[in-house]
């Protein structure tokens, strides 16, 4: 199993390009994913057809370890799930502000 | 209710009237029945006449051959044409209570007095029984039967109630689902008791499995009515009747109530009376109250962390854990309260709330002398 | 095998290795396996089972109507907003900037005792009652800040007879808080606050040694710990009641690794809470912040070790609590609502609180008085003497800065399990990030926050029952 790896198309000691399909994931659930990353990294976001390609590139030049980009995958899928969560069952919380506040509006 | 028989003459029609051991003046007795003792003369503008000769003569309506000792100055009650006489109010006791109706929309699998179908209206029969009251009353039930299926009538009863026995808490045991109309609610607000408590129960934190053991879908109902009840700033208690199929999740239960319900004022835990409906379901609903200790006090500790009020109805404190004996109530009505051979002797027979008479052959396994 | 449930809306995380959290909006939660999250999220989990029921009796999920389950919901929703209701509750008044401490955190450009420059006059400080009670709020607490408002008593006391006077008319349910270091206070001035029902909020850093280093006074000879702790004893002697004064803390540098004796010496003078309150790091020249500052994860280390030594006070039958760990768990445990200005959603800047300031410019926070100090205006909402309180609390920048301080649709805050919580701080934003939203992975009010309410959440899943039974003592 020890060719098994990441999907890792660059890396280069302080960046990194990681690329995702987007029939897998959404377009938000990466972009949410790429903000908890804003405070280490720049990042930058580009798509073509199905696929996203994040760079990444360490603020303070340090090198990129392979931990991070499995944390980001995990992390992704975790934004996913919240993605489609929200995207089946989100009108509730609206139907439930709005129940709420139903007596301040009349 | 307390009954008992009598020999009876010239009774046709049930007789409601209110004791009176002393008599009366000739122009006030017509409420009155009198008891007397061995006197052949019975005087005439009572009700009826009771006394403890059997041998009852005469044409004026007369019940005999009864122990004079269970009548008190003030006590209602009623006789019928079959010699029951039934104590419907009993100056004495504190569980006085108001019978609003014997119908139900609910059809609990553990009820102990199964609803009936159809009856004639007993509004105008309870109204006269509350203008017998005796004024310093200090308490007055409404129940049923499910007491807001008389609509409207139920306010007749409440303002009657205060009429007669202004300094009495009234409080009444409902299922909450006819609250859930708002303008319902509104109404018993209006009535403007201050002292007025109503007892919903809950019986489970799962609709699904409070809906199975009251045969209704009424859930929501009861929560809905809730809301409407404590937007008026009605008191509200709650009442969970411990068996087998809520037992495992009071502790839930406890919890559930706190952060949907804050408002109410109590939260009883009862122990289940083995008649009626519980009898019959007796194998899907019997657990040994000392089997469900564990989750009782746990919900206990959770409602009193959290600043409410929790009270243990109908338990045997030889059952109930040390630490929670305290919220024990004696809640059992007199004249069904008894207790075994094995209490003979208990340090805390006194304090002790004792066994439905019904509970003597269902009881704990673990009643014990203390 | 699918189930039918409905999922309601809920926010979750990795809470360890082995289990989620989740949370829904008005602060139920619960602890799932990660198999058994996987298997909820793909409604896979059997709506019979004891845990599905859990689920349901929190309203993560349902198998009812959902209109039935919103109509609830929505109920406690409403009663954990409440607090929006009363609007600005909370009015700050600054009577004087002049103050007879040095302390070495403080942002405030205090005045010499005998400099009457920043004093409020009468007029404004006319103005700025007849503001407050132009608010529609029910509650209405007037907080004296400062400089050290004891200085200029004669005006506390001119604000303090006009508010009454007022409220003869207006019946508000008012109250007083005067934020003191206590040193000038006198036993006239305390018979005084007494009679107009005025707590007393003051400040101790610590043991002696700490105290007087972070608060120093301006005259070297005194020795501010000693004159705090004669007073402190006057003024409850006084008022006959140990609960008329309370004390806040602040952790400077030098407070690291001194919490257990900072805690002491609360319990020693007699205090029942503590708020352990990390410094706000904005406002200070750059050479100020390396005098006093630290990095938030050494606060947050601290926290801890101090609140577990709290509890372990508690357990040995000292009532004690710790302020923000009382606050958290109120959020997390209760129904209720809870109000605290700097950590609310939507913010409580200038809904809940507002600062007058001596010369009578009105600003959203404290904080944002402090930038005033730079000529950053921006906090400023206008001027009792030229602006009428709809100009003020009712205009654009208000409207914009709360519209921005939601925390349910801030990036980063919005899907945060902790979420139901916690609050916004966009004054402290701006400040610090620039920008009223802020940038959440590089904020250390919500590494701070998070980390705290973690670390609460854990206390809460290990269940000790004597924790636990100590937790509800504090928010009874």
């Amino acid at each position: 199993m020890a060719n098994l790896e990441f999907p890792i198309n660059v890396i280069d000691g302080n960046k990194l390009k990681i690329s995702f399909d987007l029939k897998l994931y959404s377009k938000e659930a990466i972009t949410a994913t790429c903000y908890k990353y804003t405070g280490k990294y720049y990042i930058h976001e580009s798509c073509e057809e199905n696929t996203v390609s994040i760079l990444f590139e360490s603020k303070d030049k340090s090198d990129i370890s392979q931990t991070v980009v499995k944390e980001f995958c995990n992390n992704l899928i975790d934004q996913e799930i919240r993605h489609n969560i929200n995207k089946d069952f989100g009108y509730i919380r609206d139907l439930i502000v709005e129940e709420a506040f139903k007596p301040v509006n009349k | 209710m307390k009954q008992i028989h009598a020999n009876i003459l010239n009774i046709e029609d049930t007789i409601l009237g209110k004791i009176t051991l002393t008599g009366k003046n000739i122009f006030g007795r017509k409420d009155y029945i009198l008891v007397q003792g061995e006197q052949e003369l019975c005087p005439s503008g009572y009700a009826a006449t009771i006394t403890n000769m059997v041998y009852i003569k005469g044409n004026r309506p007369i019940a005999g051959g009864v122990d004079l000792k269970e009548f008190h100055e003030g006590d209602v009650v009623t006789i019928n044409k079959e010699g029951e006489i039934t104590f419907l109010y009993e100056i004495e006791s504190t569980s006085n209570a108001i019978f609003a109706t014997g119908r139900c929309n609910h059809r609990c699998i553990m009820c102990p007095q199964p609803p009936v179908v159809h009856e004639e209206d007993m509004t105008p029969f309870n109204m006269k029984l509350i203008s017998l009251f005796d004024k310093k009353t200090k308490e007055v039930g409404i129940t049923g039967g499910e007491p807001t299926l008389i609509g409207d009538k139920l306010f007749d009863l409440i303002k009657q109630i205060k009429k007669y026995t202004p300094k009495a808490a009234i409080s009444i045991l409902s299922n909450g689902v006819k609250f859930a109309d708002r303008d319902y609610a509104m109404k018993l607000a209006l009535c403007n008791c201050y002292d007025l408590q109503i007892d919903i129960p809950i019986f489970s934190d799962v609709a699904e499995l409070h809906n199975e053991i009251v045969g209704a879908n009424t859930f929501y109902k009861t929560v809905q009515g809730l809301y409407n009840l404590a937007l008026f700033g009605t008191k509200i208690g709650i009442r969970v009747v411990i068996h087998k199929k809520t037992y495992k999740r009071l502790p839930q239960l406890a919890d559930y109530i706190y952060h949907n319900f804050p408002f109410v004022c109590n939260v009883a835990f009862m122990q289940m009376e083995t008649i009626g409906m519980a009898e019959e379901n007796i194998h899907d609903l019997w657990i040994d109250p000392y089997d469900y200790n564990k989750q009782l006090v746990e919900a206990i500790e959770i409602l009193r962390s959290r600043g409410m009020q929790a009270a243990i109805y109908n338990a045997q404190l030889c059952v109930l854990p040390e630490q929670i004996r305290d919220t024990a109530v004696q809640s059992i009505s007199e004249w069904k309260d008894i207790y075994l051979d094995t209490c003979e002797g208990c340090k805390l027979k006194e304090q002790c709330g004792g066994f439905f008479a019904s509970n003597k052959k269902y009881h704990s396994s673990h009643i014990k002398k203390i | 095998m699918k189930y039918e449930y409905t999922i309601l809306p809920f926010r979750f995380d990795h809470f360890s290795n082995e289990e989620y959290l989740l949370t829904n909006d008005v602060g139920e939660y619960i602890f799932l396996k990660n198999a058994d999250f996987e298997k909820f999220v793909t409604h896979e989990l059997d709506s019979k089972s004891d845990l599905f029921y859990d689920l349901a009796s929190k309203q993560i999920a349902t198998t009812d109507k959902v209109e039935d389950v919103v109509k609830m919901l929505a109920t406690k929703f409403r009663t954990k907003k409440s607090i929006l209701r009363d609007f600005t509750s909370l009015h700050m008044v600054v009577p004087t900037l002049r103050c007879n401490s040095s302390c070495i955190y403080c942002q405030v450009k205090r005045h010499e005792k005998s400099d009457h420059s920043a004093d409020m006059t009468k007029k404004t400080a006319k103005n700025i009652v007849k503001c407050i009670f132009d608010g529609p709020s029910p509650y209405i607490k007037i907080e004296f800040q400062g400089g050290d408002p004891s200085i200029d008593f004669e005006m506390v006391k001119y604000i303090i007879e006009e508010a009454e006077w007022v409220n003869l008319f207006k019946k508000r349910d008012l109250s007083f808080v005067i934020c003191t270091n206590l040193t000038l206070l006198t036993p006239d001035m305390v018979k005084y606050l007494k009679k107009h029902k005025c707590d007393i909020s003051t400040s101790l850093d610590g043991p002696k040694d700490l105290h007087d280093t972070n608060r120093p006074l301006q005259d070297k000879k005194l020795d501010h710990h000693e004159i705090f702790e004669k007073n402190v004893k006057m003024v409850r002697d006084i008022w006959g009641d140990a609960d008329c004064v309370s004390a806040l803390m602040t952790t400077s540098k030098y407070s690291l690794g001194r919490y257990k004796e900072i805690i002491d010496e609360y319990i020693r003078l007699g205090f029942n809470n503590i708020f352990l309150r990390s410094l706000n790091p904005y406002g200070f020249a750059s050479e100020y912040k390396e005098k006093v500052a630290y990095p938030i994860e050494e606060f947050i280390e601290n926290f801890k070790e101090g609140l577990d030594y709290i509890i372990e006070i508690n357990k040995k039958g000292t009532f004690f609590v710790e302020g923000f760990a009382a606050l958290l768990l109120k959020r997390i445990l209760t129904p209720f609502a809870t109000g605290f200005v700097d950590l609310q959603s939507p913010a409580g800047v200038g809904i809940a609180g507002a600062i007058y300031d001596y010369d009578g410019s009105v600003y959203v926070a404290d904080e944002g008085r402090m930038l005033a100090r730079f000529k950053n205006y921006y906090f400023k909402l206008g001027n009792v003497n030229e602006n009428t309180f709809q100009e003020m609390f009712n205009g654009k920048l208000l409207h914009e800065i709360i519209e921005n301080s939601c925390t349910e649709c801030l990036p980063g805050c919005a899907d945060c399990v902790f979420q139901p919580y916690c609050g916004a701080d966009p004054v402290r934003n701006y400040s610090v990030q620039g920008d009223v939203v802020g940038h959440r992975p590089t904020n250390e009010m919500c590494i701070k926050t998070k980390a705290i309410i973690h670390y609460l959440m854990e206390k809460l899943h290990e269940g000790d029952p004597e924790t636990i039974k100590i937790f509800w003592s504090w928010i009874k």
